[in-house]
């Protein structure tokens, strides 16, 4: 059973945001509109963070999707069980369940996680770059980040039908895809030989706050 | 083969009427219901096209899924070389340029007056005859010349159809907007090395990168290729490369550099000539290159070492002399090495060309000419050639009319196209009136420096015809709205302009059925050159140009099977230190004394009086060599407009474009913290005596006028320069974009690089609180 995990490569990112935009594409997620992101209302499963500048240094840049925590506050929080982590270690939601309380996005401590304060449809004919692979989220509940789980189960139908194992590297999150810089990893932390288990072990790697005991599973390797 | 497998998995569980197992293929995280929904409709019928993307000239090869018809989502094509299936996040928000809710959606022809927005269809056919019939009599009044294309964002054949058009109908006046860009960049590297083109990068084996006002990781093209090479530098190989970022903004390339140097704008060309003095002097150069392969070293060093120490440059740019000495040290010893001043940045300057030239001539001192790790030439696939044409008597003596825009004339000497003359001269009737004139692509009334300026033109001119998509701020004030396809939409094929060095030619073709009633401007031509009849017509013989592009493809068998098979075709691997190929200068060497800029002076009979307009300081042979000359700013007085406005381009602006994507806007400055609007940047200490904070409202304000935006205050600029984003501030465009923002171009008062007509940014302001 692989235990799914990122790694992004902060001396390669440019941050360019093309992960940003990817995601929201193949996610369905709407744009918010100025009125509504003035509100912080901006849904952006990975986003890429910014550390303020100091006198010392410039900004730096952190992109941040759900880190899929394998003790996962907003899991501990949901009233209802909405949001649940998975044999795979995909924390996911079930979006027929929640009832947005909110509860998981303020436990949250990454910031992962989204309301829908508003209609995820864009305008006519924008609609039409809907990803059938995805569901379009009503008002009212809570996503984030899937760790495209429409891609794992691609990945893994085609694994099925070939009658072999699923390789390293055969799923790919859109984030990762589409990196220009090559500095997002994915693939199965409980297999030792996997890229993203490897480059884990290195003496770059280090992970956001890990102290709180959630034990994400993205890691980051240092710039410089 | 992947989905015919999906579709089989899917099609027997539809026979099967578990609810577990519809369950477990589609996941616990969908509602359950739709669930059902989707299991029950057929499989939907999915592909992916290849193509090419063209949110900037970057042209990276993409690959676009399409399900039952609608385009649902982009990535890159691993078969081009420029994406190497990656993509940006310009890239990734192309369904939003298709599926734009204000698109055009067919021909409209002006009812009431110019900019009243009140419009009535027209059919093609009708659009078309009143077009042909305007242009017949003009022609028969002897007044072919007075028809103008001006443009744009030219991709595939269309160019050389518009070219033909005019040279067939009669005109001189093809003006392209490259001065508003890379002009000077690009005549700084012809006339030292000879080649009029822009350059390619061998980043991935440069142990060294020194950028000169330069954003690579944000500004530059094909993006996506400079962020992989990034990637590259860094941790692709065993020594991780080196990046030192001069400019007076601390870009997001800047804030990833190992090192920031803040310099004073318009002053590079004082540091690197300074660099130089260090190289020469402590005996770094290249000693091989430059003996065998440069032209006017003695005369190069004895000015840099007589009037560039790192000293004399340290009062000129306001970077430290140590900083300077080191920096050249370690660009000289770290080799492979090489520089690039971009292609806006350093050149948009009055110094513009002079300044590209002294950077350009780091790369040839340290032997980063064609070399690995160097500045490389750009090579693109032969395809197959142009079909000849004649021309009749009108033709020729119509294009033997002077060109509106004054190029390569002792106005401006090396100018080939000079975007914003056109309209001066248009607005006077200066040497004649423009009748009528094609917008192909560009957007005038946005992209230049003071808008006002350019509408005094478009009010001299009588018939405008426009072929933009979007109802653009330039698009409003036409008569006549002939809507492109987006390049989604066209079929047309494509060179990487520059990248990897290596050839990469590319296919844009449809991904879907083009929307509504559009039509891609390079067929819209050659119906028109038909319609024309005689020798014009003669001068287009296809029906489409899907038939001119399959000819100019099927001439090369190699690149044609490639398109065909994987959308990319990757050309022969590199070959470095091709002199003979790419030193074409007169002396067939490098040169650091310019003779082409010689003799065009000689040929024009470039005078005193020509030096002192031209703002060109130096004197005797220093005309010809890499100089600093005193950076000219316009607008003031200082006294008034105490601080320098620079403008700058973020990773989420595709070219002039974008303002209409929602993905980009919402994401449009990042280090900033801004989404959905423009801001000024100001250095603390100039916010602190203004008592501006951090996201307060003000004016930037010019001679010419004011804007109103925000204020962000950070460390990350030299003092005394305010930088604002190009791009939004539109007054059109659709929803998304009007009135979204503000357009630092409304207040910069129009200066020049008066060697090429490049237009020079930088411009005097003062900011206040709102």
């Amino acid at each position: 059973m692989p235990r799914w995990g990122m790694v992004i490569d902060l001396d390669k990112c440019g941050a360019c945001q093309a992960c940003t935009v990817a995601c929201r594409m193949e996610n369905n997620v709407n744009f918010a509109g100025p009125d509504q992101a003035a509100r912080g209302r901006v849904i952006t499963w990975n986003e890429v963070l910014v550390i303020p500048e100091t006198e010392e240094s410039g900004p730096r840049f952190v992109p941040r999707p759900c880190m899929h925590c394998d003790n996962p506050p907003c899991v501990q929080v949901c009233p209802v069980g909405a949001t649940y982590r998975s044999d795979q270690g995909l924390v996911l939601q079930n979006y027929d369940r929640c009832i947005g309380c909110r509860y998981c996005t303020t436990a949250c401590p990454y910031g992962a996680r989204y309301f829908n304060w508003q209609d995820a449809t864009p305008p006519a004919p924008m609609d039409s770059y809907r990803n059938p692979n995805v569901p379009v989220r009503p008002v009212g509940v809570v996503e984030k980040c899937t760790f495209c789980v429409q891609r794992i189960q691609e990945a893994e139908e085609q694994a099925r039908a070939e009658g072999r194992p699923l390789r390293d590297g055969d799923v790919v999150p859109a984030c990762v895809q589409t990196c220009p810089a090559g500095a997002r990893y994915f693939g199965d932390l409980d297999d030792p030989e996997s890229q993203v288990s490897r480059l884990s072990r290195g003496p770059r790697a280090m992970r956001l706050l890990e102290e709180l005991g959630t034990r994400p599973k993205v890691y980051y390797l240092a710039e410089g | 083969m992947h989905w015919t497998r999906r579709r089989l998995l899917q099609a027997t569980a539809v026979g099967a009427a578990g609810a577990s197992v519809v369950g477990r293929r589609l996941g616990l995280d969908q509602p359950f219901r739709q669930a059902l929904v989707e299991a029950a409709a057929p499989p939907p019928e999915e592909t992916w096209v290849p193509s090419v993307c063209l949110q900037c000239p970057g042209a990276c090869g993409i690959r676009v899924r399409v399900v039952d018809g609608r385009a649902v989502k982009i990535e890159g094509n691993p078969a081009h070389l420029g994406s190497g299936g990656r993509l940006c996040p310009k890239g990734q928000s192309g369904l939003q340029v298709l599926y734009d809710p204000d698109r055009i959606k067919q021909p409209l022809r002006r009812a009431g007056a110019r900019g009243e927005d009140r419009w009535e269809p027209i059919s093609w056919d009708a659009a078309l005859a009143e077009v042909a019939q305007r242009l017949q009599d003009l022609r028969g009044q002897g007044l072919s010349h007075t028809v103008a294309v001006v443009g744009g964002r030219f991709q595939g054949p269309v160019e050389e159809l518009w070219k033909r058009f005019l040279n067939a109908y009669g005109s001189p006046n093809f003006v392209k907007r490259g001065a508003t860009c890379s002009q000077a960049a690009k005549l700084g590297v012809r006339l030292t090395q000879g080649i009029d083109d822009h350059m390619a990068r061998d980043w991935k084996n440069a142990n060294f990168v020194l950028l000169f006002g330069y954003s690579a990781l944000e500004a530059s093209r094909p993006l996506t290729w400079l962020l992989g090479s990034y990637g590259e530098m860094r941790r692709g190989r065993p020594l991780r490369a080196r990046i030192v970022a001069v400019d007076p903004r601390r870009s997001v390339t800047a804030a990833k550099a190992d090192e920031w140097i803040p310099i004073r704008p318009g002053t590079d060309a004082a540091l690197a000539l300074a660099m130089a003095h260090v190289i020469i002097r402590e005996d770094l150069y290249d000693k091989a290159f430059v003996e065998n392969h440069t032209f006017g070293f003695e005369q190069y060093r004895d000015l840099v070492l007589r009037e560039y120490s790192p000293g004399a440059a340290e009062a000129i740019t306001g970077v430290p002399a140590d900083t300077i000495v080191r920096v050249a040290r370690e660009f000289a010893t770290t080799r492979p090495s090489s520089c690039d001043g971009g292609d806006r940045g350093t050149s948009g300057m009055s110094n513009g060309t002079y300044t590209r030239m002294a950077i350009h001539s780091l790369n040839a001192l340290v032997g980063a000419i064609d070399a690995p790790g160097g500045i490389l030439v750009q090579q693109k696939a032969k395809l197959g050639k142009w079909p000849e044409y004649e021309t009749d008597d009108v033709a020729k003596a119509g294009v033997k009319q002077p060109r509106m825009d004054l190029a390569k004339t002792r106005t401006w000497p090396f100018g080939g196209n000079v975007y914003p003359q056109f309209f001066d001269s248009a607005a006077k009737q200066e040497p004649y009136p423009v009748n009528l004139m094609f917008v192909y692509y560009t957007n005038p009334l946005f992209v230049q420096p003071d808008p006002a300026r350019v509408m005094k033109a478009y009010e001299q001119i009588p018939f405008i015809v426009d072929f933009s998509p979007f109802m653009s701020e330039s698009a409003r004030h036409a008569d006549l709205i002939l809507p492109d396809n987006t390049y989604l939409e066209r079929y047309e094929h494509t060179g990487i302009g520059q990248g990897p060095g290596v050839a990469v030619t590319g296919l844009r073709r449809p991904v879907v059925r083009q929307l509504y009633d559009t039509m891609s401007t390079p067929d819209w031509i050659i119906r028109l050159g038909r319609a024309m009849g005689g020798s014009i017509a003669a001068a287009f013989p296809w029906d489409s140009v899907a038939e001119v592009v399959d000819q100019l493809v099927s001439a090369n068998p190699k690149v044609a099977a490639d398109l065909a098979a994987t959308g990319a075709s990757v050309g022969e691997p590199y070959t470095f230190g091709n002199y003979e190929q790419v030193l074409k200068t007169p002396s067939q060497k490098f040169e650091f004394y310019s003779q082409a800029l010689k003799q065009q002076f000689e040929k024009l009979e470039i005078g005193e009086a020509d030096l002192e307009r031209m703002g060109i300081t130096a004197r005797g042979d220093t005309v010809y060599l890499p100089h600093y000359e005193p950076i000219h700013i316009s607008g003031g007085p200082a006294a008034e407009y105490p601080l320098v406005l620079s403008t700058f381009k973020t990773a989420t602006r595709p070219e002039g474009r974008g303002a209409n994507q929602p993905f980009l806007a919402e994401s449009w400055g990042l280090a900033a913290g801004v989404r959905w609007d423009s801001w000024v940047e100001l250095h603390r200490e100039t916010a602190a005596q203004l008592g501006i904070s951090h996201g307060d409202a003000v004016y930037v304000e010019s001679r010419l006028g004011r804007v109103r935006t925000r204020a962000v205050v950070t460390n990350g600029t030299v003092p005394g320069v305010v930088h604002m984003p190009h791009g939004l501030g539109h007054k059109g465009y659709g929803r998304y974009a009007a009135g979204m923002g503000a357009n630092p171009n409304e207040i910069i008062e129009l200066d020049y690089d008066y060697l090429t007509g490049q237009v020079a940014w930088l411009t005097r302001v003062r900011v206040s609180k709102a």
